[in-house]
């Protein structure tokens, strides 16, 4: 099998045509040539601090390079799902499993666009067959959670709680976060966002998801000191300052003048 | 090769995975890896309006009620046809050639296209009625011996074709039957009146100006703003006096045009105008400019009947041809009967 192996590698080590697929930027030389890997760690990056719109870029450039990084495919199509692009994302996902039959994080990708666009007939066998697919991921329990949520038990704790507990990762409960903010359940949202902050104290996303949660249930003495936190550790995060500015100018001329002499400004 | 989707083993110079069917040369393969993107536009109009999930709700609760009524049907012992044949009984001689039933289905098919065409040419007449009635009996005819066809005790199947008969002529030809007289209505001519004889039937198109506005060379039928008694022949030598509000004739120009007849000469803006009145008629001499959204129609088809006395006076001119947008019913398309004088009106 080591044999086989080497051959495989010496083969797909270089395509013809591979150089041409490459991003105009990459042939130029200003930047050097990156591989995929490092694509999809920029992904990451960008993802973990909220910038959805350039992980999917850097996921497809990721993909231009390997079209085998099954990870590109399901990074796209998820955020194809903050971006709240649905049909697109369910299109994007089952054009992925063609490529990747039975993947279980795909199938989960594609019941999440489903049941967002409201197709739960359709979403939970899909779901159901990702979680009965062999190996263990969160965001498959993530999926299983949301779907869940409608139910008058609070099954949806469950399944949040087994994804937390597969990945110890704080983009896990941030994400969960993510999902009841969707579905405008803000006090689970707050619970899962300040998780996450727990988790990760150094990173300014979490503290502005908290601060977002916060603010949308009207505790917005926290909700100022969340966002002040994510502009400490992010000082140019303009979203966090936007919020910020907007709860500075909330209330009267005697409630802002109180809250300036408390130092809650 | 390993699958880099479930990292099975394959043997080399295979192209599919052995135990999960992916594609082994998905590196090397041509590929479009950017996702499809929602304008903004497009986002914001599914926040506004949630058209996908609406879908999907509808979808859910007529399979549901589709499930129930399928549950309910085979409890009393009536077996429901598969749906691929229901909804092809909407149009006759289909669920024949489904069957494989070529020469019934075009049997089918062309009895009713025949008697949809006699209704539409003898549409506004008792002939067209009873066309239509013939095209209503192949179409349950053809749905019924399909029906006949399915599996099911006797007193089931007619209870089935009952059922779908009513459906059709409640869902189908009496909503298209008023629909359709609300757009396409006829007027039926008792005398020989201008260019029309007696038993001439018109069609013409009431939804015509809902959307734009008169042209002129547009015929047009409209409300004649004074009533006026025309005499016309007849049976035998007998002169009739009849009634009228309503005249058939072309519009001659729009709003705005300065129309000056004088010496029985028309002049519309000072040119010669490009299209004339239906029939040739000698007019008193009058000057008028068309005010804002008024047409100038001249009713010239009383011209050749012994008309009211009152035909004589300018004034009366002037204000039967300038007609308001709101007095014009709709445009006159063509004669549908007699079928010898079946022709554009033009």
């Amino acid at each position: 099998l080591a044999r086989f192996d080497r051959l495989e590698l010496e083969h797909s080590s270089e395509q013809p045509g591979q150089a041409a697929e490459r991003p105009a930027a990459d042939k130029g030389g200003a930047p050097p040539p990156e591989s995929d890997p490092q694509w999809l760690k920029h992904a990451d990056e960008n993802r973990r601090q909220g910038f959805y719109e350039n992980a999917l870029r850097f996921y497809s450039r990721a993909l231009e390079l390997d079209k085998s990084q099954v990870v590109g495919w399901l990074g796209q199509v998820q955020m194809l799902i903050f971006l709240a692009e649905y049909p697109e994302a369910e299109l994007w996902s089952r054009k992925a499993l063609e490529i990747f039959r039975n993947n279980p994080e795909l199938m989960a990708a594609r019941a999440q666009a489903l049941s967002r666009m409201g197709d739960a007939t359709k979403a939970q066998p899909l779901c159901d067959a990702a979680l009965a697919q062999p190996g263990e991921g969160a965001y498959r329990w993530i999926v299983r959670g949301e779907m869940m949520m409608s139910s008058p038990q609070d099954i949806d704790r469950y399944c949040f709680d087994k994804a937390v507990q597969i990945d110890p990762d704080w983009l896990v409960p941030l994400e969960i976060a993510l999902v009841y903010r969707h579905h405008r359940r803000g006090s689970k949202a707050l619970q899962r966002a300040h998780q996450a902050v727990e988790k990760a104290s150094d990173v300014p996303y979490c503290w502005y998801i908290q601060g977002v949660c916060e603010q949308e249930l009207g505790l917005d003495a926290r909700a100022r000191k969340s966002l002040k936190r994510c502009l400490e550790l992010s000082p140019g995060h303009v979203e966090a300052e936007r919020r910020l500015a907007k709860l500075r100018n909330e209330g009267g001329l005697l409630q802002r003048g109180l809250r300036r002499f408390l130092g809650n400004a | 090769m390993q699958c880099f989707n479930c990292r099975f083993e394959n043997m080399p110079g295979i192209t599919v995975c052995g135990r999960c069917g992916t594609a082994l040369q998905v590196a090397t393969a041509v590929i479009d890896v950017h996702p499809p993107r929602a304008r903004p536009w497009k986002k914001r109009l599914r926040r506004l309006l949630p058209i996908n999930q609406a879908a999907v709700k509808v979808r859910d609760a007529s399979s549901v009620a589709t499930k129930h009524v399928k549950a309910a049907a085979q409890d009393v012992g009536m077996p429901v046809p598969p749906a691929r044949l229901l909804w092809r009984l909407l149009i006759p001689g289909l669920a024949h050639f489904h069957l494989g039933q070529r020469y019934r289905g075009w049997a089918f098919l062309g009895a009713y296209l025949v008697f949809l065409v006699l209704t539409l040419l003898f549409w506004g007449t008792t002939w067209g009625s009873m066309f239509l009635g013939l095209a209503f009996s192949a179409h349950a005819s053809s749905a019924l011996d399909v029906l006949f066809q399915c599996p099911g005790h006797i007193r089931s199947r007619l209870i089935m074709a009952g059922v779908v008969m009513t459906v059709l002529g409640l869902a189908v030809y009496v909503p298209a039957a008023r629909g359709l007289g609300q757009i396409i209505d006829t007027r039926a001519f008792s005398a020989d009146i201008g260019p029309f004889a007696a038993g001439d039937t018109i069609l013409f198109n009431r939804a015509a100006y809902s959307l734009f506005s008169p042209k002129p060379g547009d015929v047009v039928l409209f409300g004649l703003p004074v009533e006026l008694i025309v005499s016309v022949r007849g049976e035998g030598h007998r002169i009739e006096r009849i009634q009228t509000h309503e005249a058939i004739d072309r519009i001659i120009a729009g709003p705005g045009a300065q129309v000056v007849l004088s010496d029985g000469a028309l002049l519309i803006d000072g040119d010669k105008p490009i299209y004339d009145s239906l029939s040739p008629l000698t007019i008193p001499n009058f000057a008028v400019t068309v005010p804002e959204d008024h047409y100038l129609i001249l009713p010239t088809m009383f011209g050749s009947v012994h008309a009211d006395t009152r035909l004589g006076s300018a004034d009366l001119w002037r204000s039967m041809s300038v007609v308001p947008r709101g007095r014009i019913l709709g445009k006159v398309h063509f004669r549908n009967q007699p079928l010898s004088r079946f022709w554009w009106i033009r």
